[in-house]
């Protein structure tokens, strides 16, 4: 299906770091024009899978390819394709926005005559013009991480690769970056990182989950979606003890499965597709059972893939340790 | 060529918004505005005696072996720590080009430090005619002793991302080659390894040829290979240690 026109391809990527293996064995392609979701928890691989595309980190097995070139011999000209916003968007403190981009347009061979223009375009689209001449040291988190997403396009690459680029941000901010990329994707390939299953939702065409540093999963959005979705709980709380509640719900239509839990509660799965919830209310009415709560738990990222890979892998463990492990 | 002018010029605009230049400059200033002082009422105005004094006495050394350190430490260690170095690397260019912009940078703000030591040689001029010569060949040795110290501390930088841990690395390289300069001490006057170690020993080069307005190419092939191979190393440290 894929590989003729993929634009970015990542082969058996292997990376440790001392016994711990961030990266085993990532395989996936990107095809020219996609915006692709690189989704995941904190610790999961996925910065240290763009340092490697970026040609920071060198693989310790497997190979990476950029608009067909082997960054492993052609690590300079695959640079050159691409724009990258490192995860917390890291700048100098002390220079001005305007100088940092020149100094940055310098690197990245923009010819001399097309600078003005590349920086002011630059500036424009990621709406940073008006703090051109502050110093960044002195912006915003929301105005830095658009500093660093206007270098990110200064040389106009075919491919820009984002790190967790709405992380820190606030809702506000985040709305804005969120339809920059969107509108970014239009005539870039895109391949950003994020921990949040609604951004890849509302941002990318497709998306590739990496958990413990394997790929689990390559989906669509909405594919993905309806399996959060099928993975989503219901919470019926009772004012006291109800019993056989959790049998007689369990045995209404669309209800998949139910079972008491502490405090009188029950939690009930749904059928695909269904949401049994008035009928759980109806049935509450018609027996009269103190009825007091019934809330749809929004499913995690977790629930839907990684529960089974870490009971698999024993040790349930899973938050910020595993950031630091991937940051070496 | 274009990416390490870029490099060296930003990082001589970092250098010039940073306290620690001024700190520098200001220290460099007063200490050698008070060396100064000293050597003149000490020579009593004799100006070929205060021109060597400041070019070779231990005021002289001091400076020389303690600014290095201070101006490279934050090079790399910086970039390091604050993750701006994976954004420079990302950009299409080489780790020798980094190495050598930077380089180049600490090296011409160096040499500008020292420069201001012209202020006094200046003031000699006005009272009498201090030996251009010994000026000259004096600031000679500076630039090319002062890389090879300059390159030790762009190493050090390069290896770790705590500027302290990089400084104290760089004044020790300094402090060894310094020492170097008491080793022929320890033979007889004509053995062998005397003469090879009285060669390369940088306190001789200033005591009895810089400072005498004498310029040995030889001293300077030294410099370069020493140079070229401690830049080397932190090429190889740049490609390395991610």
């Amino acid at each position: 299906m894929r590989g003729e026109s993929a634009v970015i391809q990542v082969t058996d990527l292997t990376k440790a770091y001392g016994p711990l293996r961030a990266v085993d064995g990532v395989s996936f392609s990107i095809d020219r024009g996609e915006v692709v979701g690189f989704l995941g928890p904190n610790g999961a691989g996925k910065t240290t899978t763009l340092r490697i595309i970026i040609g920071y980190l060198r693989p310790d097995a497997g190979c990476v390819t950029v608009g067909g070139r082997d960054l492993a011999t052609h690590s300079v000209a695959a640079r050159r394709l691409i724009g990258y916003l490192p995860e917390g968007a890291p700048l100098p403190p002390d220079l001005r926005v305007i100088e940092y981009l020149r100094f940055r347009a310098r690197l990245k061979e923009v010819p001399p005559r097309e600078r003005r223009a590349r920086i002011a375009e630059a500036l424009d689209r990621c709406g940073v013009a008006d703090v051109s001449r502050r110093i960044i040291g002195q912006l915003s988190r929301g105005y830095r991480q658009r500093v660093a997403l206007a270098d990110a396009v200064l040389a106009n690459p075919p491919y820009l690769i984002l790190d967790e680029p709405t992380v820190g941000l606030d809702p506000h901010q985040v709305r804005q970056l969120r339809a920059l990329i969107r509108e970014l994707g239009r005539d870039h390939t895109i391949f950003l990182s994020t921990h949040i299953l609604s951004e890849v939702e509302l941002t990318c065409d497709r998306v590739v989950i990496i958990h413990r540093g394997r790929i689990v999963a390559r989906d669509t959005p909405d594919a993905l979606r309806r399996r959060v979705d099928a993975a989503a709980r219901i919470r019926v709380e009772f004012s006291a003890e109800v019993g056989g509640a959790a049998h007689d719900i369990g045995e209404l239509a669309g209800v998949a499965e139910a079972r008491a839990a502490d405090g009188g509660a029950v939690i009930v799965r749904a059928r695909e597709g269904a949401d049994p919830r008035e009928a759980i209310f109806r049935l509450a009415a018609a027996r009269g059972w103190p009825l007091r709560g019934l809330a749809r738990e929004v499913a995690t990222l977790e629930d839907a893939f990684f529960a089974a890979t870490e009971s698999k892998g024993g040790a349930p463990e899973r938050g910020p340790s595993g950031e630091e492990r991937a940051r070496g | 060529m274009g990416k390490i002018g870029a490099i060296c010029r930003r990082e001589l605009a970092s250098t010039f918004v940073s306290p620690t230049a001024y700190v520098v400059l200001f220290a460099f200033l007063f200490i050698q505005g008070v060396a100064f002082y000293v050597y003149a009422k000490l020579f009593n105005g004799a100006i070929p005696s205060i021109v060597r004094f400041l070019f070779q006495y231990l005021i002289f050394w001091l400076l020389l072996l303690l600014i290095p350190p201070i101006l490279t430490m934050r090079l790399f260690a910086e970039e390091r720590r604050s993750g701006t170095f994976e954004v420079l690397l990302a950009a299409p260019l080489r780790p020798v080009q980094v190495v050598l912009g930077k380089f180049l940078a600490v090296w011409i703000f160096h040499t500008f430090v020292w420069l201001l030591l012209l202020i006094h040689v200046a003031m000699l001029a006005i009272f009498g005619d201090p030996d251009w010569g010994v000026v000259i060949s004096s600031y000679i040795g500076i630039a090319g002793f002062g890389a090879v110290l300059l390159a030790i501390g762009v190493l050090a930088s390069a290896w770790t991302r705590s500027q302290v841990i990089a400084a104290i690395g760089a004044f020790g390289g300094n402090m060894i080659l310094f020492l170097l300069s008491f080793a022929p001490m320890l033979y007889p006057p004509t053995h062998d390894d005397r003469i090879f170690l009285e060669f390369v020993s940088p306190l001789n080069h200033f005591q009895w040829d810089f400072s005498r307005g004498m310029v040995d190419l030889r001293y300077f092939v030294l410099y370069a290979a020493l140079t070229f191979l401690l830049l080397l190393g932190a090429v190889r440290v740049v490609e390395v240690r991610r």
